[in-house]
């Protein structure tokens, strides 16, 4: 009797084939790059005060550099790594798109230190303005479920980087402002708002600094 | 010595096994999902999320197929809305179950472009699963499928290529690694203080509560060792395929690996973390979604053995 294992079958080895075929572009797909980083991005507090901690690093760690310098870097490098990812992945990209699959999973690669925090806000045909919701806020949770589901706060988290808020940003105002309007008739205006807090880490003090932004109105036609 | 290991590769690919685990993995993906679909619809944003402005909805109005096609008007919006509610319930009951998982990734292909600010990790990562599945037997057992073709709920019993389980396990060491060296900002750090989940519970968008009070010790503490283990757990993940992709000629780590069944220390951590992500924020299905493919890390005789186990404890 021999101990000899027999060998795979043809069905068996050809599907190792396909599969190992699927592996290997899923991979290169997953890969962890640098993501592309456009110069918009950079301009951000976040991005700026990470990019000036690690020159700061670097240096200390003998490589000498300032903020600025590694900025320009992270542009070049970032793009010319996203770019040829790109061009390994082109001829695959119909079947990503068309099956809305593939790999990519920067997941809070960068925890945002200045975060947004949406308020809505109403008035009447005169009067002052009046908190209707602020996210996690439980005296004003107007709504919470709509606003909290996840695919609509994707849709006004998209506000974007710049001064002037994305279009996304914009369509979300429109929407739940006539939303807010046809609930409560008395309601001649509505107000959003992305206000930015500041998240400071311990021992250092809280920082109670808060800056609105995006700010859009509404008026009932 | 390549064609060596390249047979060994074969054969990997090539195991059999019981379909329970595949078919658990089809109900728990296609419930997570059809839950998700059924919210949209209790919370009234079916036209909000998948019709364009003309239709006082937040869709691309054009240049997407289904707009273009069928439209991102009302009737195309209840339309998609009934196509994922349909795909979704069919996969779960197992009734044409590789073609309720094609349905499904196609549909749901379509919502991401009329909506792609509104499509996140999870809903890629699910398509990502529902393929390997529409290439599996996972409709085989517990499913229409097979009470019409052998006239039991549990189907014949015989074993299906279980090489679908192991592309699913693949996918998740993937995500989880390529999410650890990816996490390049400074509070993941030592130098940072270790703090992501402490910025991360302070992001009005993430956060379920609010977490002023994680500052004060030994909370702020708790995060940093959170942290540091999120990070250690990531960065290590692909140490658990020397369990799932063993070895032609497994050496002495393998062989402790396998012995002490090191592999469940990190399966544990990831479940503690969803579960974790669950309480203390607002993510969505996310990890709903990502414990529904959890059973994938079991084999069917492991399953077997905890149903047997969960049974017993029941019964006593």
């Amino acid at each position: 009797m021999s101990d000899e294992v027999p060998a795979p079958s043809r069905t068996a080895t050809w599907r190792a084939i396909a599969l190992t075929a699927v592996l290997a572009v899923h991979c290169v797909a997953a890969a962890p790059l640098p993501q592309v980083v456009l110069p918009e991005e950079l301009r951000t507090p976040v991005a700026r005060e990470e990019v000036s901690r690690w020159a700061a690093r670097l240096t200390s760690l003998g490589y000498a550099i300032d903020a600025d310098t590694l900025g320009e870097r992270v542009l070049t490098v970032s793009g010319a790594i996203g770019g040829a990812h790109r061009r390994v992945l082109a001829p695959f990209r119909p079947i990503f798109r068309s099956t809305g699959t593939g790999q990519g999973w920067a997941l809070f690669a960068n925890p945002n230190i200045w975060p947004f925090r949406l308020e809505v806000r109403v008035r009447g045909a005169s009067g002052p303005w009046r908190l209707l919701y602020r996210r996690l806020d439980p005296e004003h949770p107007f709504e919470d479920p709509v606003i909290g589901y996840r695919r609509v706060r994707a849709v006004y988290d998209a506000h974007g980087t710049g001064k002037r808020p994305r279009g996304a940003y914009r369509r979300f105002v429109a929407w739940y402002a006539q939303r807010v309007m046809a609930e409560d008739p008395s309601v001649e205006q509505v107000q959003i708002r992305m206000v930015r807090t500041h998240t400071t880490i311990p021992p250092r003090p809280e920082d109670p600094r808060e800056e609105p932004r995006f700010t859009l109105v509404e008026r009932r036609p | 010595m390549i064609a060596a290991l390249w047979t060994h590769w074969v054969r990997l690919l090539d195991r059999r096994e019981a379909p329970d685990v595949l078919a658990l993995v089809r109900i728990g993906v296609a419930a997570v999902l059809l839950s998700d679909y059924l919210t949209v619809w209790r919370l009234g944003l079916v036209p909000a999320l998948m019709a364009g402005a003309d239709a006082g909805g937040l869709a691309h109005a054009s240049g997407n197929p289904w707009a273009d096609w069928i439209g991102a008007d009302l009737r195309g919006a209840w339309l998609l809305e009934a196509g994922l509610v349909g795909a979704s319930a069919a996969l779960m009951v197992g009734l044409g179950s590789r073609a309720a998982a094609v349905a499904l990734m196609l549909l749901s292909t379509q919502w991401a472009m009329l909506l792609p600010e509104g499509d996140r990790a999870i809903d890629m990562l699910l398509r990502n699963v529902l393929l390997v599945l529409a290439f599996s037997r996972a409709g085989a057992t517990w499913s229409v499928d097979a009470r019409l073709r052998t006239g039991s709920w549990r189907g014949d019993g015989a074993p299906v290529p279980a090489w679908p389980r192991y592309v699913l396990v693949l996918q998740v060491v993937v995500m989880y690694f390529t999410a650890g060296v990816q996490k390049y900002g400074q509070h993941w750090w030592p130098w940072g203080g270790y703090s992501g989940l402490y910025v991360i519970l302070h992001d009005w968008s993430y956060a379920s509560h609010a977490f002023g009070w994680i500052r004060h010790q030994p909370f702020f503490l708790g995060t940093q060792l959170a942290t540091a283990v999120t990070m250690l757990w990531q960065w290590t993940y692909p140490v658990v395929l020397v369990h799932y992709f063993p070895p032609r000629r497994p050496g002495r780590f393998a062989a402790a690996f396998e012995r002490w069944h090191l592999h469940w220390a990190w399966i544990a951590v990831g479940a503690f973390f969803h579960v974790g992500i669950a309480v203390t924020m607002q993510l969505g299905i996310f990890p709903w979604g990502m414990l529904a493919v959890y059973p994938a890390f079991l084999h069917p005789d492991e399953l077997r053995g905890l149903w047997g186990r969960v049974r017993a404890a029941t019964a006593r």
